[in-house]
């Protein structure tokens, strides 16, 4: 029995649901390096998955508060998040037709190189912000981190968008 | 009629392809606005992390637990070597004890004649840190105490090795600490035998940078560190780390409280005046 059998109407929200959970755990005192506390928004490879698989099921609206969320709770300028939230789902969303037909490898590759583009532009917007050249080093740490949990998360993504069975 | 619907289906289809562009300048312009601290925005996230501080609390048992059971294996496998250096240190801290008794009753002695009258008790709270911003752009720390417990904006917040930021946002239940390691941090400090006057300045790693040292001051690798009290938010005394190394001008400081070793933070109100009231700050 599939959980759209079990659960029908909330598995709608499942998804947005999963993704609240990822930010939380993301803020939460817990840490990938045994040096410093990384942020990591493993969150954006679940927009980034549901924008090509299912983005009617995580729409721009909800990743828009998701992000404005992230950034009540991590306490950085108002939109920050929210915008890189929702410039990782439209890129995805707009190369959907050609990332739907990408195998895994090629999706986790889309996924690293479309990271670097965000990444790199999310350290020029924060020293934009701050007025200085930030640490470039977390930055890093948290690409590197991005790219090598993906796998793992979009198989779960896959399983879960299975087990769902929504409609296209 | 037909022409109406495809119209409008026509209409939606458009909003619906250019709604993320939509919300990408929405985003961008709450950045504008975010930048500036809004009160009404500092409320929101203090209603916020008000309404998360309990989820978050729940979230992190399992991942302490898992901390725990890691601890835990690794204190196993480092018990002997932890056991000796431990006699080492208890040998050294005894010596040490007997320096303190011998000072402490010099210091009762001297504090009778002068007729000094200490400082009295401060207020303090101990409280958990529930999350951490592990900021790329900013760091601070959320813990779960807030208005409720006596917490104010402006209280420090100290480990057991020494200060490790100050309260910025107070809710009702839970607090934000900026870390001293964050790069708007600045905190008037003294350094090494000659009191040198200086500023402590953050970057967002973890070392904290010495800023406008005065010419032809003399500081040198391994100088203590310590707040001056010169801008009334940091108390006289309190120390901050050691100076680590020297590049040109650039003086590192390696600081003594590490926030990755710290689970719990001790809020004290040291009932300083420093801090400008918001509405000043706005002001100005």
């Amino acid at each position: 029995m599939t959980i759209q059998q079990k659960i029908p109407f909330f598995r709608v929200f499942i998804p947005a649901i999963i993704a609240l959970l990822f930010i939380l755990f993301s803020v939460i005192p817990f840490s990938f390096s045994p040096t410093t506390k990384i942020y990591v928004p493993l969150v954006l490879i679940v927009i980034y998955y549901f924008a090509i698989f299912r983005p009617s099921v995580l729409n721009v609206i909800t990743v828009f508060f998701l992000g404005i969320l992230t950034d009540l709770l991590l306490s950085v300028p108002f939109g920050l998040n929210a915008f890189f939230f929702v410039l990782i789902f439209f890129i995805a969303n707009l190369g959907r037709s050609f990332l739907l037909d990408m195998s895994f490898n090629g999706l986790w590759i889309s996924f690293a190189a479309l990271m670097f583009a965000v990444d790199l532009l999310w350290y020029l917007f924060s020293c934009l912000i701050s007025g200085e050249w930030l640490f470039l080093s977390p930055f890093i740490l948290q690409y590197i981190l991005l790219v090598l949990f993906c796998p793992l998360i979009i198989s779960f993504c896959c399983w879960l968008n299975i087990k769902l069975g929504y409609k296209s | 009629m037909e022409n109406k619907f495809f119209r409008l289906k026509r209409i939606k289809a458009q909003v619906k392809q250019f709604a993320p562009v939509l919300f990408l300048i929405a985003a961008l312009a709450l950045t504008g606005i975010g930048v500036s601290n809004n009160p009404v925005l500092i409320r929101v996230r203090t209603a916020a992390t008000d309404a998360f501080v309990p989820i978050l609390s729940v979230l992190y048992t399992p991942v302490r637990w898992v901390k725990d059971i890691g601890n835990s294996v690794t204190e196993i496998f480092s018990i002997r070597s932890e056991n000796e250096r431990l006699k080492e240190e208890n040998a050294s801290l005894r010596l040490l004890q007997n320096k303190v008794y011998q000072l402490s009753s010099d210091n009762q002695k001297l504090s009778q004649l002068l007729n000094y009258k200490p400082d009295g008790e401060k207020h303090f709270v101990t409280a958990r840190i529930v999350a951490d911003n592990g900021g790329s752009f900013s760091k601070s720390v959320l813990v779960q105490a807030g208005t409720v417990d006596g917490i104010s904006k402006g209280d420090l917040a100290l480990t057991e090795l020494g200060v490790l930021g100050r309260v910025i946002e107070v809710g009702s239940l839970a607090s934000r600490v900026l870390l001293i390691t964050d790069y708007t941090s600045r905190i008037p400090v003294k350094v090494g035998e000659d009191g040198v006057l200086a500023i402590l300045s953050g970057d967002n790693s973890v070392l904290l940078k010495l800023i406008a040292v005065p010419e032809g001051a003399q500081i040198n690798v391994g100088d203590l560190v310590m707040t001056s009290g010169h801008s009334g938010v940091y108390p006289a005394g309190l120390s901050l780390g050691t100076v680590v190394s020297m590049e040109g001008s650039n003086i590192y400081v390696q600081p003594f409280s590490e926030r990755d070793k710290a689970e719990f933070v001790r809020l004290v109100d040291f009932g300083l005046d420093g801090l400008l009231p918001d509405s000043r700050c706005r002001e100005e």
